[in-house]
């Protein structure tokens, strides 16, 4: 009776029908939607790491990794992160109402159910075990057992955690929402400033997005403000981990652009003048660099000045800006987004080598930002192909 | 008070609202149609949260040139309205209530006759679907506008709100106030007093027999 939900209506010959029906809806809507989303995402990491690394680079890179216990730890922890990125995805599109068909695993035998789950994790996996594979090749040519057993052990074991992750949601359809009085007693003292919605949305709702994003900017300025002093070089520096720390949060200000289409369309209805929503938007950006403007001004070099700090964050908000309002001129999806973005951060790196002084690179992106957001705030439309039709009641 | 000139409204290529002239006096107009034919697209397109093509105006009050003081008037109630989870009804209200230039008087007002008191401080995501729904007409009821757009008001509220909800559209009429509603339902508007009815079919607008 389940021959009909067969891949490719071919007979499931020789494996538990139910089992290929999960896998075939599982590769639907997670895995291809997980790589098409992330294509970008992907192009990124490659275009860096093709971009700097020459083959021999990456063999020599992978050999010091497996034999150094520090560095391995530190390869296990960036996996960890993409582990979190994976299972966030994943119990994130549970929780949207077209995927709540997907609650009917659970009437699958246990066995099968785990078992088509961890696959689908190995397949979220793949890039990272592509890697492994290459750092235990190259552990295996060094005679390196102890590094490319630990390798192994760990990416055949952390993807089995995933798996509890999503039985649990699986079994828990509904989040419980319980009133929680002490949440009741902080709503009634304090208002929510509307500016700083999108931080309590990415608080609660993408804690593990917003963790990675200040993860990796945060390590870029701390790391460059390091790099500086070791020799001769000249704020250009700083100004590139500024750019690196804009480009860095493209991903996320997607998410606020589709945050404030698709939660809160009344603001479209409000009688906000545009400097005043312009206004709010610099200031939840300021507000949401301060952990990149903390650490800036605690590992500030000793030859960089306090001006040069207000003119970095000018800088990293002025982007912030521009990327923001692009999203305004033209509806982006997450595929195209880390690709414009790299070919971006390529222009803005070559003017910033060419000693382009940061004040006018800054009244360039405050300028073309206002431009875009004035001519575009209101007739931007969040497009959503697939819904188009069935909102137009 | 609102005049529609030329209005075209497309997803991609696909036109899915055409009104070459339309003018809605003060009163209370009625949209009637189907599922997809456009009504709740127009509402939108009215409220300036969608672009378009063509000219509305307010009044004296150009919805591109004065936005503004055009979005001052007008307001909109969803007709399922859903907001951040974390928010609650009193962040939304005091907002809204803020921008839209209501008075605390008429907040108070609203909170009391819409039954929202027991659930003021608690996050939109504990809501039913009766609970986002009175959220979202008194939202809609606030402030001092000349016209309320409400989709679909009385989906999913109880008897008793419902009779509340023709109270208040009418004690806003009387003040001068426009409205335009959409329902499914024929008798559902039975109890208002209602000006003109339009029937939204095929992308485009026409005035149908109030009776």
């Amino acid at each position: 009776m389940y021959r009909k939900y067969s891949i490719n209506g071919k007979p499931p010959s020789g494996s538990d029908p139910r089992r290929v029906w999960g896998l075939s809806i599982l590769r639907k809507t997670f895995i291809n939607e997980y790589y098409r989303l992330n294509a970008g995402f992907f192009f990124v990491i490659l275009m860096f790491g093709g971009g700097f690394l020459r083959a021999q680079d990456h063999i020599a890179l992978a050999t010091y990794i497996v034999q150094s216990p520090f560095l391995l730890a530190i390869v296990f922890g960036l996996w960890t992160l993409y582990h979190l990125k994976t299972i966030g995805f994943v119990r994130q599109r549970l929780r949207w109402d077209s995927h709540r068909f997907l609650y009917h695993l659970v009437l699958l035998p246990r066995w099968n159910r785990w078992f088509m789950l961890l696959r689908m994790q190995y397949w979220l996996w793949l890039p990272v075990l592509f890697y492994a594979l290459f750092m235990a090749y190259c552990g295996r040519q060094i005679q390196e057992q102890a590094g490319v057993w630990a390798t192994i052990a760990f990416v055949v074991l952390l993807p089995v955690s995933a798996v509890w992750a999503y039985e649990y949601r699986l079994f828990r359809p509904n989040p419980d929402h319980r009133i929680n009085a002490f949440a009741v007693y902080f709503n009634r003292q304090f208002r929510k400033p509307f500016w700083a919605y999108f931080l309590w949305y990415l608080f609660g709702t993408e804690p593990v997005m917003l963790f990675l994003t200040k993860f990796f900017t945060g390590g870029i300025v701390v790391g460059l403000c390091l790099l500086y002093p070791t020799d001769r070089y000249d704020e250009r520096l700083l100004s590139l981990a500024g750019l690196l720390v804009g480009v860095g949060h493209s991903t996320l200000l997607l998410h606020f652009y589709e945050f404030e289409h698709l939660q809160l369309p009344l603001l479209r209805n409000l009688p906000l003048s545009l400097p005043k929503r312009f206004g709010y938007y610099c200031l939840l950006f300021l507000v949401l660099l301060l952990p990149e403007i903390g650490l800036f001004l605690r590992y500030l070099p000793h030859s960089v000045g306090l001006w040069y700090l207000v003119q970095w964050t000018a800088w990293v908000v002025s982007l912030l800006g521009l990327i923001f309002s692009r999203f305004l001129a033209k509806h982006y999806v997450m595929d195209y987004l880390l690709r414009h973005a790299f070919y971006a951060f390529i222009v803005f790196f070559f003017l910033i080598m060419f000693k382009i002084p940061l004040i006018l690179l800054i009244l360039l992106n405050a300028s073309v930002a206002i431009g875009w957001f004035w001519r575009h705030y209101y007739q931007c439309e969040y497009v959503m192909p697939q819904e188009v039709f069935a909102k137009t009641d | 008070m609102i005049a529609v000139q030329n209005l075209r409204k497309s997803y991609g290529s696909h036109l899915v609202l055409e009104v070459p002239e339309l003018t809605l006096t003060t009163g209370i107009h009625w949209f009637k149609g189907a599922n997809g034919s456009g009504k709740t697209t127009f509402f939108r397109v009215l409220a300036g949260m969608l672009p378009f093509e063509g000219n509305i105006q307010l009044g004296e009050f150009d919805i591109r040139q004065q936005p503004v003081a055009y979005r001052l008037r007008i307001n909109y109630g969803e007709a399922e309205p859903d907001y951040p989870d974390f928010l609650t009804a009193h962040d939304l209200i005091s907002f809204v209530a803020k921008t839209k230039q209501a008075p605390e008087k008429q907040v108070e007002t609203l909170i009391e006759t819409l039954g929202i008191a027991p659930f003021l401080y608690q996050s939109t995501g504990t809501y039913s679907s009766g609970m986002l729904k009175k959220l979202s007409l008194a939202l809609a009821f606030l402030g001092k506008s000349q016209v309320i757009i409400l989709d679909e008001p009385l989906v999913t509220i109880d008897g008793a709100t419902v009779t509340k909800v023709y109270e208040l559209i009418r004690d806003y009429h009387a003040q001068g106030i426009a409205f335009l509603l959409s329902s499914h339902q024929d008798f559902r508007f039975q109890a208002l007093p209602i000006t003109s009815v339009f029937e939204v079919k095929n992308g485009s607008i026409s005035m149908s027999d109030v009776s």
